[in-house]
């Protein structure tokens, strides 16, 4: 089907439904008469809403009424808070929100940590090569500790 | 309240809008009006998109106990039952009550055999089962504008009211439903399964 036939899909299934406006009628009507494909589309629409019969009307239930009342009188008045309608309302956004937090802290930690080996790197190849490492912003977040220290640790451990 | 009210006869002469402005002043009579005249469309509505009685009377019950208490939301400015139409779409969508079609229960009655039901019977509950699972393969949003365009026979305009979007929107939305409808139905009509 071609983009005309594309467009005037949706015309047919407005067709279908009695929705159609002069305009679209006569646009309709023209391009059906040289066009089999939609000729044959808008009779498959034809056939689909003759199949979409609504079910037999069920009848409602003597209790129904009952059971609301009940309901009612069980909860007077309940009328949300603004906090409990603020937290409803948010509540489906909270566990991607979550998520989300937790993926930034975890980016920032590991930046953070990332920045912090690399300053530690930096100073050590600075120290090798005898020079003298940039001042550095960049918070340390672990601590320093006297190599010969650091190694009595990791032997004790 | 006191007694059981009979909702079987007409009650109040009011409008709907009148019962309704009545409701937000606690009346209980005027709510039973209510419920006695929107509780069939309300019900099977429900029934109609769910495929459930019982999910049905639940959404049917959420509805008229959400009318009482949010009575006061309703505007003058539209009309009654596309109001309360609303209430009843929200609680079938937000719920995600999802229809699923009694397989177990469809399968037994079809393994039953039409030597055992009408031939006419049998056919009819097989062509239903079909078409019910094609409608509930839908998204939530096309389901719905189909069931309110078709089994409750509303216009593009109502249902735009019903669901909030536009009318193109909801021409959109049947639009595509249908094409994803014919696409898996298509293949029954050829074989002889399903006829009109």
């Amino acid at each position: 089907m071609g983009t005309i036939c594309n467009s005037v899909s949706l015309l047919l299934s407005k067709q279908a439904d009695g929705e159609l406006n002069d305009l679209e009628t006569r646009r309709l009507t023209l391009h059906l008469g040289s066009c089999g494909a939609c000729a044959g589309r808008q009779a498959e629409y034809q056939a689909l809403n003759e199949l979409l019969l609504a079910p037999e009307p069920i009848l409602a239930p003597p209790y129904l009424w009952t059971r609301v009342r009940a309901a009612i009188i069980r909860r007077p008045e309940v009328k949300p808070g603004v906090w409990e309608t603020l937290a409803r309302r948010l509540r489906p956004a909270m566990i991607p929100l979550a998520a989300a937090a937790v993926v930034a802290l975890a980016v920032i930690t590991s930046s953070q940590l990332s920045r912090t080996i690399a300053v530690n790197s930096r100073d050590a190849a600075a120290k090798a090569v005898n020079i003298e490492p940039e001042e550095s912003n960049v918070p340390v977040l672990i601590p320093d500790v006297p190599a010969d220290t650091a190694q009595d640790s990791l032997d004790t451990h | 309240m006191t007694g059981e009210p009979n909702l079987e006869t007409p009650g109040s002469s009011a409008s709907d809008a009148e019962l309704i402005q009545l409701v937000t002043q606690r009346d209980e009579q005027a709510m039973t009006e209510v419920v006695r005249r929107f509780q069939a469309r309300v019900l099977n509505l429900a029934y109609r998109y769910l495929g459930d009685r019982d999910e049905a009377e639940v959404v049917a019950q959420d509805t008229f106990i959400k009318i009482w208490n949010r009575a006061e939301t309703f505007r003058g400015s539209a009309q009654v039952w596309t109001w309360i139409y609303r209430i009843t779409v929200n609680i079938c969508l937000t719920n995600r009550i999802r229809h699923r079609i009694k397989t177990e229960e469809l399968d037994e009655s079809v393994a039953a055999g039409p030597a055992q039901q009408p031939r006419e019977a049998f056919q009819r509950r097989e062509q239903q089962a079909i078409i019910q699972r094609a409608l509930d393969m839908l998204p939530e949003d096309q389901r719905m504008a189909i069931v309110l365009s078709r089994y409750e026979g509303m216009s593009y305009e109502e249902i735009g009211t019903v669901l909030g979007r536009s009318v193109p929107a909801v021409a959109t939305l049947i639009f595509r439903a249908k094409e994803r409808l014919r696409m898996r139905l298509t293949p029954f009509l050829r074989r002889g399964k399903l006829s009109p």
